[in-house]
């Protein structure tokens, strides 16, 4: 029986060894860094099916043929695919940039946990900064939780023959969501209770003025109306204005409307940014009416702000009964959502 | 037979006689150094490595003060040995050939002059021929370029001795010390890139376990009022390019209805459509949000860093480190305002902040 050198064994183990090894590391032994690297996700809430956008710098002037981005909880050490995560439906966004041709690079989801593509026969040097971008690619289902991609790039088309490599760290993220409520809103405001004529004469046209502001949010504004009854001194009164008319001296008239006159010079015109007008009837400049429940002005869709003045005149001929005429009016603002 | 006797006697004698002699000529051999020495006291030996094998290792002597002090010191002397007893072996590897002095020695006499004499490899000595100061107060020699035994976790001695001659010949004072080298532990820790990010609407610090919460309700839009609220997230990483966190949504909606966005940074105007957020640290109108706190050296990008400010613009970089950076936690601030048209209704976004870090 022949014995066996000693020297000759150790050799031949530490042989074994090394080679056991190398097989068992195939993709760390011989692989460069990759420099600037990054990923950046389309969407950072857990379980979205977004996209994985890599952008790199390869190290090696070597010809690439595929590239594979293993996505691990861990940065280092045997790879454990993190929960939901999902290759299985992934797409390429576009064709790679700078990573050799141009063209003809496919997607492989073969793989679990791992987006990958390749190009049989690419001939072309990567240059510059490399980019890969992977759509429909699922993201890890455990939210603010921190997961890594293990970036690999290969002289072959069959993943096997590493050249660089490099992790990047990603996140999932939390997701805010931001709510508030708007509520039916109907602003109505009156400035003034009182509005004195004063003394009136079948010379002069007594007249004065209140004002009032209306906004809504309803979908189809306002309507503004009025109800009441003409001035009033116990049994007698002042004639209301049926329909538009001008202001006469020495004749029994009581009206109102919501322009800005010259005969009397009373009133303001609407002011404000919202779309309210004057109503037809009380929409002319130097013409009043009196009529109670009709609509004074109106908006038809939702508006800001308006401030209307109504201007009153009240005119008396020489047979008025003395007294003290007055009368209450009520206006009335209708949203209509 | 009686002459035999004699004969045998007489060589026995003989024999008996030069054994004692040769036992007699070597016992000065042995203890040369020893012979008259007094113990040195407070004596160490300081490694600057215990690395075997290691080269220019610094060796410091100290001790007490010397017990001969009445008569000076020319030549001092540390013989390195494999052990203590029995003739003496220099540890393998060890040489002080290359021995300097790295300062004048201390508490010898001369406070100069002194100098190496690297002839003797296994031995390190110093020798001033001049010095006739006698020795007072502790000793201290240290001696660089020394090479370290080779042998790792192994003792070895060094013999200390003083001599009254520049020879290394009439010694003084004397003492032992036990060396060692050591096997150096190489601690070894892989550090893989990293990007911890969280968001929420409350955490505790910049810890991204404690983050929790979804909703921020802005309340009841009005016209009169400013609605606002706030999230937080956190963001590091050891990217060498630090990172870049961006918001990714839509404005508040309401079915076909929404709250106009701020495409530009605007301050906030009561009774106007706005939505917008920022991540500056004291706002004022309306006093919203909070500084961002934490070690690291993120910072709110420009157009999201400006009080009383707001903007929304889907995609935008509202959060930057341009380096690797330590935890910190941003407050963001949400603002919304509604004229008097604004549609009633139930409005919500949901917004997703992405953290890309850069390595």
């Amino acid at each position: 029986m022949t014995k066996t050198n000693p020297t000759l064994q150790r050799i031949i183990y530490g042989f074994s060894i090394m080679a056991l090894l190398m097989l068992y590391f195939p993709h760390v032994a011989g692989a460069a860094q990759i420099t600037a690297r990054k990923v950046t996700l389309g969407s950072s809430a857990a379980s979205a099916s977004t996209t994985y956008a890599m952008n790199f710098t390869v190290p090696s002037a070597t010809v690439l043929q595929s590239a594979s981005f293993t996505v691990c909880t861990t940065a280092s050490g045997t790879c454990s695919t993190p929960a939901g995560f999902s290759v299985s439906s992934s797409t390429l966004t576009a064709q790679p940039t700078n990573l050799g041709d141009a063209a003809g690079w496919t997607v492989s989801t073969s793989t679990a946990g791992s987006l990958r593509l390749s190009k049989s026969g690419n001939a072309a040097v990567p240059t510059g900064v490399q980019t890969v971008s992977f759509s429909n690619v699922v993201n890890p289902s455990a939210t603010n939780s921190t997961f890594y991609v293990r970036m690999t790039t290969f002289s072959d088309a069959a993943w096997t023959t590493p050249v660089d490599a490099g992790t990047v760290a990603g996140s999932t993220a939390g997701q805010i969501t931001v709510t508030a409520s708007v509520d039916e809103t109907l602003s109505f405001t009156l400035a003034s209770a009182t509005v004195a004529l004063g003394a009136l004469s079948t010379s002069a046209t007594g007249s004065g003025t209140s004002s009032m502001t209306v906004s809504t949010n309803a979908a189809s504004g306002y309507s503004l109306t009025y109800s009441g009854t003409t001035l009033t001194s116990g049994g007698n009164t002042i004639t209301a204005l049926a329909s538009p008319t001008v202001s006469t001296l020495n004749t029994k008239q009581f009206g109102l409307n919501l322009m800005s006159n010259t005969t009397p010079a009373v009133g303001t015109a609407t002011s404000g940014t919202g779309s309210g007008v004057p109503s037809v009837g009380y929409n002319a400049a130097n013409s009043f009416k009196f009529n109670s429940g009709d609509t004074v002005a109106a908006a038809s869709v939702p508006t800001n702000t308006n401030t209307y003045t109504v201007s009153y005149i009240a005119n008396i001929d020489g047979v008025t009964a003395p007294g003290a005429y007055s009368t209450i009016l009520t206006y009335i603002a209708t949203a209509n959502f | 037979m009686k002459k035999l006797i004699h004969t045998f006697t007489k060589k026995l004698s003989i024999i008996r006689t030069i054994v004692v002699v040769a036992a007699l000529s070597i016992v000065p051999l042995l203890n040369v150094p020893q012979a008259s020495a007094a113990q040195i006291t407070g004596r160490s030996v300081t490694l600057s490595t215990s690395a075997p094998a290691a080269t220019g290792v610094t060796y410091a002597l100290a001790t007490a003060a010397v017990p001969t002090t009445g008569t000076s010191i020319k030549s001092v002397q540390i013989q390195f040995c494999t052990s203590l007893s029995g003739g003496c072996t220099t540890p393998s590897g060890f040489s002080a050939s290359s021995s300097t002095l790295a300062s004048q020695p201390t508490g010898l006499g001369a406070g100069t002059g002194w100098t190496v004499n690297a002839a003797t490899a296994g031995s390190l000595r110093i020798v001033n021929a001049a010095n006739a100061t006698n020795p007072s107060g502790a000793v201290t020699v240290t001696w660089n370029g020394v090479v370290n035994p080779t042998a790792t976790n192994t003792t070895f001695y060094g013999i200390i001795t003083t001599y009254s001659d520049a020879a290394w010949t009439t010694p003084l004072d004397s003492g032992s010390v036990a060396l060692s080298t050591a096997t150096q532990i190489q601690v070894a820790l892989t550090v893989g890139e990293t990007l911890t990010f969280c968001s929420g609407t409350s955490i505790t610090g910049q810890n991204c376990g404690t983050v929790a919460g979804s909703l921020v309700s802005l309340g009841t839009g009005s016209s009169t009022a400013t609605s606002s609220g706030t999230s937080v997230m956190a963001a590091s990483t050891n990217g060498t390019s630090g990172y870049t966190v961006t918001v990714n949504g839509a404005t508040l909606t309401s079915g076909a209805n929404t709250i106009t966005a701020l495409a530009a940074g605007t301050a906030s105007s009561i009774g106007t459509k706005q939505f917008g957020i920022n991540l500056a640290g004291t706002n004022t109108t309306p006093p919203v949000g909070s500084a961002i706190s934490g070690t690291g050296t993120g910072t709110a990008s420009a157009n999201y860093a400006t009080n009383n400010t707001f903007r929304f613009v889907t995609g935008e970089t509202v959060a930057t480190a341009a380096g690797p950076t330590n935890a910190n936690t941003y407050t963001v601030s949400y603002i919304a305002n509604i004229d008097g048209i604004t549609s009633p209704g139930a409005y919500t976004t949901t917004l997703t902040y992405i953290a890309t870090a850069n390595f």
